[in-house]
């Protein structure tokens, strides 16, 4: 009998149920997407700071496209990982799955974070402010605060097979934010500009500018991806860790 | 060499920039020292098991 699609990817997602596997095809993947991540970085930063000319209308400023975009791309995409992650976790009980969004809330906070800091510093010599209560800029500022309420929420319990279940719930409240941060500037009519590179879509962005926005895309994706596989094989260790510990305490 | 861009932008960029280069290298670093401490820890762990003497049958 055949395979539906869904039925195809959680067989494959079970395969690395297993953490051995994980840890065996992780340790193989990483050094690949960290090099590929270390190029890109290289030739986007020198096209960002180097090669591109002035935009036509906000100058020389626009080179702050190269690290603002990608990094609010990855903090919704992070989020929306984490969203299946979490109901890996909750539905399926994948035993890796909420591993993988604990070790990728704090690099999502991060790209959160840049992309709220970076924003502001564009903004004060285009819009001629820092901050403006706007959809975009509040959406992201709260899904901010709900990636460290989900790493709180870790951190709160003692037993993690407690606090798993109740951070995938938290994390799925918040993604509401997550889409709301990507729609907001569809939905309202905002101090924000429309999205610089969509699928299929109408493109905001001079063919200039494209190339090296892709691959500064790509470069910030791979960066979450080898950091991630880090941060993961990081909580699979800690968790033998901590059985280990638990095992000699009972004997 | 160090590019010159219109004056009232340049801060702008070098900040972005290096706010960026800053909060990544730093993520990275925090992950692989705190991967680096976790997989002595287990090493450390699992010698010590190894070592132990095994308790003998009741």
């Amino acid at each position: 009998m055949r395979k539906t699609p869904l039925a195809d990817i959680q067989c494959r997602m079970w395969s690395f149920a297993n953490p051995n596997k994980f840890m065996r095809v992780s340790g193989y993947v990483l050094p690949v997407t960290a090099t590929i991540a270390t190029i890109l970085f290289v030739v986007g930063v020198y096209q960002g700071l180097y090669v591109l000319p002035p935009e036509r209308l906000q100058g020389d400023s626009a080179r702050i496209i190269l690290v603002h975009v990608p990094a609010a791309a990855l903090s919704i995409m992070v989020y929306a990982m984490m969203c299946v992650s979490s109901l890996f976790a909750l539905i399926w009980r994948h035993p890796v799955a909420d591993l993988s969004a604990k070790a990728a809330a704090p690099v999502g906070a991060a790209f959160t974070l840049l992309a709220l800091v970076t924003g502001a510093i564009w903004g004060y010599p285009t819009w001629g402010t820092w901050w403006v209560w706007d959809a975009r800029l509040t959406s992201e500022l709260i899904l901010f605060f709900f990636y460290i309420g989900y790493i709180a929420l870790w951190d709160a319990f003692d037993d993690e097979s407690k606090a798993a279940p109740a951070a995938a719930i938290f994390c799925l409240v918040g993604s509401v934010f997550a889409v709301l941060a990507k729609y907001s500037v569809l939905l309202w009519e905002t101090l924000h500009q429309p999205p610089s590179l969509t699928i299929g879509g109408e493109e905001n962005v001079h063919n200039a500018f494209h190339i090296p926005l892709l691959m500064m895309m790509a470069a910030f994706f791979l960066y979450f991806l080898s950091v991630w596989l880090v941060r993961v094989r990081t909580e699979i260790r800690a968790r033998r860790v901590r059985a280990i510990r638990l095992a000699a305490a009972r004997e | 060499m160090i590019p010159v861009y219109e004056e009232q932008y340049t801060f702008a960029i070098w900040a972005c920039y290096s706010v960026t280069a800053f909060v990544l290298i730093t993520m990275l670093v925090y992950s692989l020292w705190r991967s680096r401490v976790t997989k002595r820890e287990l090493e450390a762990l699992d010698g010590a098991r190894r070592r132990a003497p095994a308790e003998p049958s009741k």
